[in-house]
């Protein structure tokens, strides 16, 4: 008797989630929307995402990837909406957030009695059954439950990590609780019914600007630049305040552990049997980056540490490793033509607090658009060995000039001999 | 009174001189004449050479031949000469020379020519080569990361070694193509000299820029050394293979160097304004033995590299 209540509640719970999926998709589906960025020139679709009502004035939320198009080429594209019941119209900007991806968009004409979400007050607990609904790749919209795992650790740009299968264009739908509040955004996937979603303090946030104006075609890469400019100096400011924990990589005592949310890897060729040299790499990086649109992401950090050790070799032979080790390092965001200049580099002989002497080559390139943001990109290589010596990398994308030089600074000066 | 008539190739070079001690010269396919022309298209009694006895003038005159005579390729029938007149009958390109027309004096010999003997030995370019391909072996070991076998490298080194005897070697066959001596040993050496100074220059330029740093102008710099290396080089060749005056030296070795160093120059300094995702620095590393500078502390360099901002503001401009 008892299992038989057991598995008499097990059912019951599962047709509970299947009856608030229903419910939630009949109830809410009149205020999802698919969103969509019309080409001018082909009149047709270049990209899709989703979307959500808000409130009665017509505020829409998505990502701001879904609108990234429109807001780098404003003459180029307008942005339409299309609703469950086939109807469609224009949308107008009126503000985004490119840090956390959201984009606030508002209906330009509504009607009497619109639907709409709410959005919760607190997250959900742990474990917690959630729903994400969108539009994957232009089939209609769906439902797809999921479970809430918490805020995704080791990470700088907050993530809600969710179980359950988020898909291309269902970025910007909305993800309910039980009781149909929104508590995130459909973001990103990392395959295998791993997605990431915007949490509910962000989506908040955006969610108070709803009373403002239109926003005015030329403040929007002014938006931007401010937008980045903040957040660099946060970052940089978290990174450069937490110690840097050190531990020794060979003769080296590096810096290992700079700041919670940088997650760190290591390798070496000891298994590699015929190498007359040993290479001990370490290296760290923020796993998540701003995109800004198709071809240009910033906000990255990389930082690697590569111990080299030649005792077979001899100076000659091993200097040429050494030298050819330090080849052919690249940006670690993407960036094209026009959004940035090209590499303007600084080289130099260096000798820092701890008597480390190091070659130091510090590669910058400026944005275009975006006054006072520079990708900046150092490696370095000590030159008191023989036959052994220490490689030192960074990059930082889109920091402010005294971000850079200052953050420089330290991870040069933060290099010592055992 | 002698008439002496210079058989010439299609390009007007010099093949043959006939030498004639009377005052006409019948020329055509006949074996009567004077001068038996083999060519199909010379008529059996075709021109007809004489010196004019009053003036002294040499003067052709055409035996109603059918295909004519050419002077500086304009028909006559009947003409006087002038020094370095070309006359062409049938096929066949002549020279008529007046032997009372004084030659220019003879050139002096070049003091370069007798310093440059010591080129002419086979035993340094036995030396030589083996000292080029010391180098090529050295520097591949260098370059090697795994274990390094000597009978692997070879063959690649050695066939590096010929490629560069291909500049010597064209230069003897081009030599006794215009019937010179083919100076083979000494275009060798210089080949294989050349490429001496050139390694030794590269590995000075290492140790330069990794010990001082310098900027974007030291490329320029190489770039001239480099120019002014490759454009004696090839006159030196010149020099060695053809007898040529000078002036037609320098302009050849000019341009020849422009052809090669042009392209050169486009692609390492005029090619800037290309987009590259990648930064490009430099990487030489050199054991702390050619570490002769003293190095910066860091505050210094972050100085330094407040540069770079305005640089790249104003790249941001154009």
């Amino acid at each position: 008797m008892r299992r038989f209540l057991v598995l008499l509640f097990i059912f019951s719970a599962h047709a509970q989630s299947q009856q608030t999926a229903q419910n939630l998709f009949s109830h809410y589906q009149s205020a999802l929307y698919q969103i969509r960025i019309i080409e001018l020139e082909s009149g047709n679709k270049s990209s899709i995402g989703s979307g959500f009502q808000i409130d009665q004035q017509g505020n829409i939320l998505t990502n701001y990837h879904v609108v990234s198009e429109y807001v780098f080429t404003p003459e180029k594209y307008r942005i339409e909406y299309l609703s469950n019941d086939g109807s469609n119209g224009t949308l107008a900007l009126i503000n985004f957030d490119v840090v956390n991806d959201l984009a606030l968009v508002r209906k330009t004409s509504t009607t009497e009695n619109e639907d709409t979400f709410n959005i919760a007050n607190e997250l959900p607990g742990q474990g917690e059954t959630i729903y994400s609904l969108g539009n994957p790749h232009d089939l209609g919209m769906i439902v797809v439950p999921g479970t809430f795992n918490g805020i995704k650790k080791n990470s700088f740009y907050q993530r809600i990590h969710f179980t359950g299968a988020i898909n291309p264009g269902m970025s910007g739908g909305p993800v309910v609780n039980a009781l149909g509040e929104v508590v995130g955004v459909n973001v990103a996937t990392a395959g295998n019914q791993i997605g990431f979603l915007i949490p509910l303090n962000k989506v908040q946030r955006l969610a108070a600007k709803h009373q403002d104006e239109i926003l005015a075609i030329d403040q929007f890469k002014n938006n931007i630049q401010q937008q980045l400019m903040a957040n660099q100096a946060e970052i940089i400011t978290q990174l450069q305040n937490t110690t840097w924990q050190k531990s020794s990589l060979g003769e080296a005592s590096v810096p290992t552990k700079i700041g919670e949310f940088l997650s760190c890897w290591g390798d070496s060729n000891t298994n590699d049997n015929e190498a007359l040299f040993l290479s001990v790499e370490n290296r760290c990086r923020l796993d998540e980056q701003i995109f800004l649109n198709g071809g240009l992401r910033t906000g990255g950090i990389e930082l690697e540490f590569e111990w080299l050790s030649g005792k077979e070799l001899g100076q000659h032979r091993f200097y040429s490793l050494y030298s050819k080790s330090l080849v052919g390092a690249g940006a670690g965001n993407m960036a094209t033509k026009t959004d940035v200049t090209n590499y303007q580099c600084e080289h130099n002989k260096v000798i820092n607090i701890h008597q480390v002497n190091s070659k130091t080559i510090l590669c910058l390139r400026a944005y275009k658009e975006f006054d006072g943001l520079y990708d900046v990109l150092f490696i370095g290589a000590t030159l008191d060995h023989d036959q052994q010596g220490l490689i030192s990398h960074f990059t930082l994308a889109g920091v402010a000039k005294d971000s850079a030089l200052s953050f420089t600074k330290q991870f040069m000066d933060a290099v010592a001999w055992q | 009174m002698a008439i002496v008539l210079e058989l010439l190739s299609r390009k007007n070079i010099p093949l043959k001189h006939y030498k004639f001690e009377q005052d006409y010269v019948c020329v055509g396919r006949d074996f009567n004449n004077d001068l038996r022309l083999d060519d199909p298209y010379v008529c059996p009694s075709h021109m007809l050479v004489a010196i004019d006895p009053e003036s002294g003038l040499l003067m052709v005159n055409d035996c109603q031949s059918t295909n004519g005579i050419k002077i500086n390729n304009k028909f006559v029938t009947q003409a006087t000469l002038s020094p370095n007149d070309v006359i062409k009958i049938g096929r066949t390109h002549l020279r008529i020379i007046d032997t009372k027309a004084p030659l220019p004096r003879a050139m002096p010999l070049s003091e370069l020519e007798e310093n440059l003997n010591w080129l002419n030995k086979a035993f340094l370019a036995v030396c030589l080569s083996f000292l080029c391909i010391s180098y090529l072996l050295l520097s591949e070991y260098i370059d090697s990361v795994k274990e390094f076998k000597l009978i692997a490298v070879l063959p690649a080194q050695l066939g590096q070694l010929a490629l560069f005897s291909l500049w010597p070697l064209s230069f003897a066959i081009l030599a006794k193509v215009v019937k010179k001596e083919s100076h083979i040993v000494n275009q060798i050496n210089l080949t294989l000299l050349i490429t001496l100074v050139f390694y030794v220059l590269s590995l000075l330029q290492k140790i330069v820029v990794f010990n001082v740093n310098p900027g974007a102008w030291f490329a320029f710099i190489e770039f001239v050394i480099f120019g002014i290396l490759l454009s004696g080089f090839i006159w030196l060749s010149l020099f060695i293979a053809f007898h040529q005056a000078t002036k037609r030296r320098n302009i050849i070795a000019l341009s020849l160097s422009f052809l090669i160093l042009a392209p050169l120059f486009t692609f390492g300094f005029l090619n800037t304004g290309e987009f590259d995702s990648s930064p490009n620095y430099d990487a030489t590393l050199l054991a702390p033995a050619y570490n002769f500078t003293k190095a910066f502390e860091t505050e210094k360099f972050i100085d330094n590299s407040q540069r770079l901002f305005s640089k790249l503001d104003k790249m941001k401009k154009d």
